[in-house]
C-alpha cells in the first residue's frame, strides 16, 4: 500500500508560479468576506428551539420524500421503546449498529440484543452483514436544523458501509449534538484540522437515498437505505 | 470519450437533435421544474439575499485562483499527511494512464466509479476497459447510459434527461430486466445489479466537487449515495479533480456548498455531503486502505493565464444550463462535448480548442441569464461574447461571417446605400413568399423559416413612415 508520494509537482506548482507572475508565496492571508450571512441564520437560538428547526425541516424532507423520511422528539426514558418501533415499522429483519457503549448507557442493550455489532477484527464479514440488513442504527455526531441531517465521523466501530447498505435507517438525534447549519459543522472540522485530527470520512446526511435521473421522476433508495427515521431525544 | 462526444458536422447534429421531439421537451421540463425548485430555495437561504451569497462565493473562487499555486501545494501536502498519494497530470493522457497504470499494477479486476465530468473529459472509462478492468458506472444515469453502449451525458447534473422510460426499459431489457417501464422498478433493477458490485470492486473512483486545501479533504456531494458506497469498501481508491476545483478552508466550502445543491437541483441539501480524508483509520475493516488524488491541468493553465479564467471559478452546478433559452431549445448534445450550456459555450473551445467548436459562441443570444444564476459570479454571457470577438477579430474564423459584416459595415455607414437596400427588401425578398409569407428562407433565413414564418416586408420604410406621421400626414 503506497503512501505518501506526491509526484510531478515541482514542474506543476512552478508552471502555475509563472503563469501567476511570481513565486509561490510562502504564505497566503485568506481575505476577510465582504459579508457574513451564514452567521445569521438561527442566531441565537436555544438548543430547544433549534430541536424544533431540525424536526420541521425533516418533515419538509419527509413530504418530498414520499414519507421516506420521518421524525419525532422524544425524551430519553422513551428511547428503547421507539426504538424498538422503528427497527420493527417495516417488517423484522437483520440490523446492524455501531460498536457504541452508548447504546447500553440509553437502555437499548435490549432492544439490540440481535444485532450484528459491527466489529473491525472480523473484516469482510461486517461488510456482508450491512450488505444484508434490513436496519442499520446510528447516532448522530453533529446535526444540522436548516437541512436536518445527521453526521457520521468515521472511526474504529463504526464502519462506512453500515452507514449505507442497510435498507432501512433509524439515527439517534441528541439535542445537544444540533447546530444551526453546516457553517457550524465547518468550524468543527476546522477547529479539528487545526489540532490535525482529520478523520477519514465525515458524511453529513440528510435523506435516504434518491434519483431523479428517470425523466425527472424522483424514487428512492437507489443505493443507500430508503427509509430513514430520525429519533430526536430532548435530554440527551 | 473526451471532451468531443462525436465526429458530426456541427450543423448536422444540431439538425439531429432539433428533430428528438422526447428530447426538446425533456430540455424544457428540466429547466422549469429546476428553476422553479432553484428560485424556492434560494428565497430561503437566510434572508434571500441570492446576490450576497452569490459575490461570496465569486471571490472565494476568484482568492483561490489567484494563490492556486499556494493552494495546491499546501492541499497536496495534507493529502500526504493523510496519508494519500498526489499525482499531478499535464493533461488527460497522463492522468489516465496514471489510474490505469496503477489498477494493472494492483491487480484489480473491477473498478465501481462515480459519475464526474473530468474523468469524462480525461477519457479514463474507456482507458481502463482497453486496459482490461471492467469498469461499472453506479450513478443511475451514467449506469444506464453505459448499458446503452456509453451514450453521451446531456446534462451535467442530469446526464440521461434525453432518454425516455421506455427507452431506458429497453436498454435494461438487454440486460436481463424484465418489468415495465416505471421508474421505481427500473431504480429497483439498477439498485439490485449494483449493490453487490460496491462490495466486491477492487478500486473505487470518483471525483471532487471541493478539495479543502487546509485539511487535505475531498468533498463528495450526491443524492443517491453511491459516491458514498464507492468510498466504503473498495480498498483501493482514486480521487480525480481538475487543478481549479478547491477552496481553502471548510469555512469557504460551507459558502460554495451552500450555494451548489440549490442551484443544481433546486434542494436545500443534497442527501449526501461527505468529506474524504485520505486513507482509513489502522484496523478498519473498511474504507481506503490506499489513496490517490489525481489533480487535472489538461489545457486549464492556459485559460487561467488568458482573459477567459473567471470560468475557472465554475462548480459545475449545471444552474447556466437551467437558464439558457438556446440549450433549451436545442439539448445539451447539440454541443457536441461533455460540457454543454453557457459553460460548455465558454469552456469546450478553450480545452479542445476552436477548431471543432467555433459554432459554440454563435449559440447564444447574449442575454445574460447564465451570469443572473451562476452561484460563482462568473460574467458567463460576457465570456462567451469575448469568444465571439476572438473569433472575429483574432481567428477570423469564418470568411462568410467576415464578408458579411464588412458588407453589413459598408452599407450601414453609408445612408444612401441603406436606404436603397431597406427600399429593396420587400422585392428582393417577393421570390421567396408564400401566402404572403416568408417561408422558404436562403442562407441566414433558412434557419429561421425553417422552424417559423418570417412576416413579410412593409412595403413602407419605418423611417418613411414615422417621418410621415411626425408631419401629421397620419395613413
Amino acid at each position: 500500500m503506497l503512501k505518501g508520494q506526491i509526484l510531478n509537482r515541482e514542474s506543476f506548482i512552478s508552471n502555475l508560479s509563472n503563469i501567476l507572475g511570481r513565486d509561490m508565496p510562502k504564505e497566503v492571508v485568506h481575505p476577510e468576506f465582504s459579508s457574513k450571512p451564514q452567521l445569521e441564520i438561527y442566531k441565537g437560538y436555544t438548543q430547544a428551539q433549534l430541536a424544533e428547526e431540525f424536526h420541521k425541516n425533516a418533515q419538509v424532507n419527509k413530504a418530498g420524500s414520499g414519507g421516506k423520511i420521518d421524525s419525532v422528539i422524544i425524551e430519553k426514558k422513551d428511547l428503547a421503546k421507539l426504538v424498538a418501533e422503528k427497527l420493527a415499522a417495516q417488517g423484522t429483519g437483520p440490523i446492524i449498529a455501531w460498536n457504541d457503549k452508548r447504546f447500553a448507557e440509553w437502555g437499548l442493550n435490549d432492544v439490540l440484543k440481535d444485532a450484528y455489532v459491527w466489529t473491525d477484527e472480523k473484516g469482510r464479514e461486517n461488510i456482508d452483514k450491512a450488505l444484508n440488513a434490513s436496519y442499520g442504527v446510528c447516532i448522530s455526531d453533529l446535526s444540522i436544523a436548516e437541512t436536518a441531517s445527521y453526521t457520521v465521523i468515521d472511526k474504529l466501530g463504526k464502519g462506512r458501509s453500515s452507514n449505507f447498505l442497510p435498507l432501512n435507517y433509524v439515527c439517534i438525534v441528541p439535542q445537544s449534538t444540533i447546530v444551526p447549519r453546516l457553517t457550524q459543522g465547518m468550524q468543527k472540522l476546522h477547529e479539528m484540522s487545526k489540532k490535525g485530527i482529520n478523520p477519514a470520512a465525515v458524511n453529513f446526511i440528510c435523506g435516504s437515498s434518491s434519483s431523479s435521473d428517470i425523466e425527472l421522476n424522483k424514487v428512492w433508495g437507489v443505493h443507500g437505505p430508503i427509509r430513514l427515521s430520525y429519533i430526536i431525544v430532548s435530554d440527551l | 470519450m473526451g471532451i468531443k462526444i462525436n465526429d458530426q458536422k456541427f450543423e448536422k447534429n444540431l439538425e439531429k437533435n432539433l428533430n428528438d421531439d422526447f428530447m426538446r421537451a425533456a430540455m424544457v421540463k428540466a429547466q422549469d421544474l429546476i428553476t422553479k425548485n432553484r428560485e424556492n430555495v434560494l428565497s430561503q437561504l437566510g434572508d434571500g439575499n441570492f446576490r450576497e451569497w452569490q459575490q461570496l462565493s465569486g471571490d472565494i473562487r476568484a482568492h483561490v485562483l489567484e494563490n492556486l499555486d499556494f493552494y495546491l501545494n499546501q492541499f497536496a501536502e495534507n493529502v500526504v499527511k493523510n496519508g494519500g498519494n498526489v499525482f499531478f497530470a499535464k493533461d488527460a493522457k497522463e492522468a489516465s494512464e496514471y489510474v490505469t497504470n496503477l489498477a494493472l499494477e494492483r491487480g484489480v479486476k473491477k473498478v465501481v466509479k462515480a459519475k464526474s465530468m473530468v474523468t469524462e473529459e480525461i477519457g479514463l472509462n474507456h482507458a481502463l476497459m482497453d486496459a482490461g478492468v471492467d469498469v461499472k458506472e453506479t450513478d443511475l444515469a451514467e449506469y444506464i447510459l453505459q448499458l446503452d453502449d456509453w451514450n453521451p451525458p446531456s446534462h451535467m447534473v442530469v446526464p440521461s434527461l434525453h432518454l425516455n422510460k421506455t427507452q431506458i426499459r429497453d436498454v435494461f431489457a438487454e440486460n436481463g430486466y424484465t418489468g415495465e417501464d416505471l421508474p421505481e422498478d427500473l431504480a429497483a433493477f439498477a439498485r439490485a445489479q449494483l449493490r453487490n458490485e460496491f462490495v466486491t470492486a477492487d478500486m473505487g473512483i470518483y471525483g471532487c466537487n471541493f478539495a479543502i486545501a487546509e485539511s487535505g479533504a475531498i468533498t463528495l456531494i450526491s443524492n443517491e449515495g453511491n459516491i458514498d458506497l464507492c468510498t466504503a469498501a473498495p480498498e483501493l481508491q482514486v480521487s480525480v479533480m481538475g487543478m481549479e476545483r478547491i477552496v481553502a478552508t471548510y469555512e469557504d466550502a460551507d459558502i460554495c456548498i451552500s450555494l451548489l445543491g440549490r442551484s443544481a437541483v433546486g434542494a436545500k441539501n443534497t442527501s449526501y455531503t461527505t468529506f474524504v480524508n485520505g486513507i482509513t483509520e489502522e484496523g478498519a475493516a473498511d474504507g481506503a486502505k490506499e489513496f490517490h488524488v489525481v489533480i487535472v491541468d489538461n489545457g486549464r493553465s492556459e485559460v487561467l493565464k488568458s482573459q477567459f479564467k473567471e470560468v475557472l471559478q465554475c462548480m459545475r452546478c449545471a444552474a447556466c444550463l437551467n437558464a439558457c433559452p438556446v440549450y433549451r431549445q436545442v439539448g445539451g448534445h447539440s454541443y457536441n462535448a461533455i460540457y454543454s450550456g453557457p459553460l460548455g459555450v465558454v469552456l469546450t473551445p478553450l480545452l479542445a480548442g476552436y477548431d471543432d467548436f467555433k459554432e459554440l459562441p454563435y449559440m447564444c443570444s447574449l442575454c445574460g441569464e447564465c451570469t443572473e444564476v451562476c452561484p460563482s459570479n462568473i460574467p458567463l454571457h460576457k465570456l462567451i461574447h469575448e469568444h465571439k470577438r476572438v473569433l472575429a477579430e483574432e481567428k477570423k474564423a469564418s470568411a462568410f461571417w467576415g464578408a458579411s459584416m464588412s458588407g453589413a459595415g459598408m452599407v450601414l455607414s453609408r445612408p444612401w446605400m441603406y436606404k436603397l437596400g431597406t427600399s429593396m427588401a420587400p422585392m428582393m425578398t417577393k421570390p421567396l413568399m408564400v401566402d404572403g409569407k416568408i417561408k422558404k428562407g436562403v442562407s441566414v433565413l433558412k434557419g429561421w423559416t425553417d422552424k417559423r414564418d418570417m412576416p413579410a416586408m412593409e412595403k413602407v420604410r419605418f423611417r418613411d413612415w414615422y417621418e410621415s406621421r411626425s408631419k401629421g400626414e397620419k395613413k
